[in-house]
């Protein structure tokens, strides 16, 4: 007969730690089912509240505001995606080990983005909207570091994987960093690059759409005076329309990034 | 404004040309660069994003950065540390609710599982669909049901991630060889049989992998939630903004950025490790 | 010669014809009947329908008509767990073992228990205590116990398909079904296991049928003899009286050395290393 195998003491020690975590979590948060239980009638009946019926139609003269609303939040994501992925071109030249200067430079770029990339998006439009004042601009130059951090990050891991023959042969002809950069890396990867910012957008529409929440521009900005207001026919409309500009802005792009790739 | 808008015609103008030779190349470029920066123009001039606001916010927006820094409040760091930790009690139970849910979604949105060609349809269908709705709006439904606090943002955070990490699911079913599955249903196994003795081996890894992916996403959208009241450390953000009380966002800004690197970092080694 | 005249048969095909779909019939009108013990060996050429005709016994295919007995049952008939309990009693082993690869030889052998246990215990993965030592026994016979806690993709293809066996057997099964079963093997590894293969079946007295590429362990291993062509049973005999050109009646073409798989090879080989010592 073979050797049993030893008993899994890591295995059944991670499995310990995650219940521990998770029972420290269900205090920490009031998870109760009873509580859920009590109050999901009370949610179906707001969301019933939410849909059309002859008492809470949804009213074409809503239309108007939503429609604009909806344009802002198109607009924040597209600018911030076209400014934060411009933005990240640059940045290569010192995030790429192929391309930075010295290993300290690169050293450096890397840990900027890294750091920038720990700020949660919503929480840096919050304190931008206290420092520029309620509106669209907090919401876009917050997306726009969102992109830049995500752009320059994949754009970057992409040139470092990327074929090093025409470097080298700019590098011999004595061309510079930056034209070896032109002429032999951005050719590269202009697919990619296209691909990273489309995937930026529709990242950045999703969030777009809930800035305004925070105050920071869209059409969230309705949806939370509307929420406040308990305008439930307009609720439920707002919902509905970033449900279906979400989806078809995704899947018009995503079509788009696999038509590049 | 000028550098913001020359630079991205170069970058509009770079993506759908690529290694196209030919004659209509360069035209095509510039047609693209173009239309780039109309369109960054027309985007922007509807924001009112005007050179005046720009260069009264700005140095408005650096005083404020000045003042959470020199110093932060240091005082103000145990209330952190609690926000903190409530932001990663609903990270992790919202996680752990996704992680179970997405099961059965999974299950139904691998086209290798089901007899039906329709059910895998519908499965990545609702899978997408639950996905477009955002934590903070479910979060405020979720309010409505248990009131505000940390329950209703582990609620939110639950049925968000059901949707990503069910999508991931379905695709790591759909590269299990359906001829050790076949195997087992001929030796007479039933279909949650199949899927416990056949399947579950072979992707619990990943599985497991994705979890903690969507853990690491998570603790970055529970520091959020409280903008809305749905609990963590949000809640705080929003309380001392209000009171303007920088050195305390300050404060609140580097814990967040602490923990959320930290996360990022243990996800990552322990992710390496399960594959 | 092997089988018992008395006894009914194990496995009956009446009129079975398979369609699929697209419109292509595998199978036409094949009537068979197979008595316990018997050691059957389906030839054919690529597509003629062997897999379609095995898989027709534990149902992964459902012929679109006629009816094919299992213990005098119509399986074609049988619902859902009628056919879990029928197909309980036949193992089936194939071409790329189709192992669980990430689970323990010991859980791939177990997995043949499934069938006899409650849902609940098998989803705990409770295994009676028996189970497990029927499942080693098994493994014991096929001469691989040593690896029982090993990971399943670890093992040779050879031993794999040895687990493949042992998670036949731990069915105890009353038939054994078996789809080229060693089309992935080398030919020492391939005899090995056609040699496994023939001694359980003898041992448990198991109604076996083997699917085959290669006429040379066709007429080896058989005590009886199925040629299929483009669906059609065309030969059904005794394995002794088979020659060469039972074979090229069958496949309608002459044989050639790629449909030899054993001794052809082991000389060649053999040839080979000869001629690399003269040199
Ligand atoms: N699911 C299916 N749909 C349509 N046609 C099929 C299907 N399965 C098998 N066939 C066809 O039925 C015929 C018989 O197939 P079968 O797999 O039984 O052949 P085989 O004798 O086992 O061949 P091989 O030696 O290559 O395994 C083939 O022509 C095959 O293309
Ligand atoms: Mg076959």
């Amino acid at each position: 007969m073979p050797a049993k195998p030893p008993f899994p003491w890591r295995g059944w020690l991670a499995a310990f730690a995650v219940a521990a975590i998770l029972a420290w979590s269900w205090r920490g948060t009031g998870f109760s089912l009873a509580v859920l239980a009590q109050g999901l009638p009370e949610m179906g009946e707001y969301l019933a509240r939410l849909t059309p019926s002859a008492e809470r139609p949804w009213h074409a003269r809503y239309l108007p505001e939503i429609q604009a609303r909806l344009l802002e939040t198109v607009r924040i994501a597209f600018a911030a995606s076209v400014i934060g992925s411009a933005l990240s071109l640059p940045f290569v030249l010192v995030g790429t080990r192929t391309l930075a200067p010295a290993r300290w430079a690169y050293n450096l770029g890397r840990g900027f983005l890294n750091l920038l990339r720990t700020i949660p998006d919503l929480v840096l439009a919050t304190v931008l909207v206290a420092a520029l004042g309620l509106g669209p601009l907090p919401g876009l130059v917050a997306l726009v570091f969102f992109t830049f951090g995500i752009v320059a990050k994949l754009l970057s891991d992409t040139i470092e994987t990327v074929d090093p023959g025409p470097m080298e042969a700019i590098a011999a002809a004595g061309g510079t960093r930056l034209q070896r950069a032109l002429f032999a890396v951005f050719p590269q990867v202009a697919p990619d690059y296209a691909a990273y910012t489309l995937y930026a957008f529709e990242i950045n529409v999703r969030v777009a759409a809930v800035l305004g929440l925070v105050g920071a521009g869209g059409i969230g900005q309705t949806l939370m005076t509307d929420i406040q207001l308990f305008r439930y026919g307009r609720i439920g409309l707002v919902v509905f329309s970033i449900f279906v500009v979400v989806l078809v802005i995704d899947a018009f792009s995503t079509w788009l990034r696999s038509r590049l790739v | 404004m000028t550098p913001a808008t020359r630079t991205p015609a170069a970058g509009g103008g770079a993506g759908p040309a690529p290694g196209r030779a030919g004659a209509g190349t360069r035209a095509l470029r510039i047609v693209w660069a173009l239309s780039a920066v109309a369109a960054l123009w027309w985007s922007l001039g509807g924001l009112e994003v005007t050179p005046e606001r720009l260069s009264r916010g700005l140095p408005q927006a650096g005083t404020i950065i000045r003042q959470m820094f020199t110093p932060p409040n240091w005082a103000y760091l145990p209330d952190v540390a609690e926000g903190l930790s409530q932001s990663v009690q609903i990270a992790a139970l919202g996680t752990f609710i996704a992680a179970v849910l997405a099961l059965p979604f999974g299950a139904l949105a691998a086209r290798n599982l089901s007899r039906l060609a329709a059910l895998p349809l519908v499965g990545k269908l609702a899978l997408n669909v639950i996905r477009t709705f955002p934590e903070l709006v479910l979060a405020l439904l979720f309010i409505r049901a248990v009131g505000p606090g940390p329950f209703a943002g582990v609620l939110a955070v639950g049925i968000h991630s059901i949707g990503m990490v069910g999508k991931l699911y379905a695709e790591r079913i759909e590269t299990v060889d359906r001829a050790s599955l076949e195997a087992l249903s001929a030796s007479g196994a039933s279909p949650l049989e199949v899927f416990r003795y056949g399947v579950v081996p072979e992707v619990l890894p990943d599985f497991l992998s994705f979890a903690l992916y969507r853990f690491d996403l998570n603790v970055r959208a529970a520091t959020v939630l409280g903008l809305v009241g749905a609990g963590g450390i949000g809640e705080k953000i929003q309380i001392m903004r209000t009171a303007q009380q920088w050195p305390s966002v300050g404060t609140i800004l580097i814990g967040v950025i602490v923990l959320v690197g930290l996360v990022d970092y243990v996800s990552a080694r322990l992710r390496a490790r399960l594959t | 010669m092997a089988a018992a005249p008395a006894s009914p048969p194990v496995v009956a095909f009446e009129n079975v014809t398979k369609q699929f779909p697209n419109g292509h019939v595998a199978l036409r009108n094949v009537s068979l009947t197979f008595p316990r013990g018997e050691f059957v060996v389906v030839v054919g050429l690529s597509g003629a329908g062997k897999s379609t005709l095995i898989r027709c016994v534990n149902r992964l295919v459902t012929p679109t008509a006629g009816r094919v007995l299992v213990d005098g049952v119509d399986v074609t008939s049988l619902g859902d767990a009628a056919l879990r309990r029928a197909r309980a009693g036949i193992g089936m082993i194939f071409q790329n073992y189709n192992l669980v690869r990430r689970s323990s030889v010991l859980r791939n052998v177990l997995a043949g228990r499934l069938a006899y246990l409650p849902t609940w215990r098998t989803l705990l993965g409770l295994f009676p205590r028996a189970d497990v030592e029927l499942a080693l026994r098994s493994l014991e016979r096929v001469g691989i116990v040593e690896k029982a806690y090993q990971r399943a993709d670890t093992l040779s293809g050879g031993q794999q398909q040895r687990v493949a066996i042992a998670r036949a057997l731990t069915q105890r099964p009353a038939i054994l079904l078996a789809d080229e079963p060693v089309a992935s093997l080398d030919p020492p590894t391939a005899h090995q296991v056609m040699r496994d293969l023939k001694r359980l079946s003898r041992e448990e007295n198991l109604t076996t049928l083997v699917n085959l590429h290669f006429i040379d362990m066709a007429q080896e291993y058989a005590d009886r003899i199925v040629g299929l062509r483009a669906g059609e049973v065309v030969f059904d005999g005794p394995a002794e009286g088979v020659t060469e050109q039972t074979f090229e009646a069958i496949y309608g073409r002459r044989i050639r050395p790629d449909d030899l798989r054993g001794a052809a090879a082991d000389e060649a080989a053999a040839a080979a290393d000869g001629a690399a010592l003269a040199r």
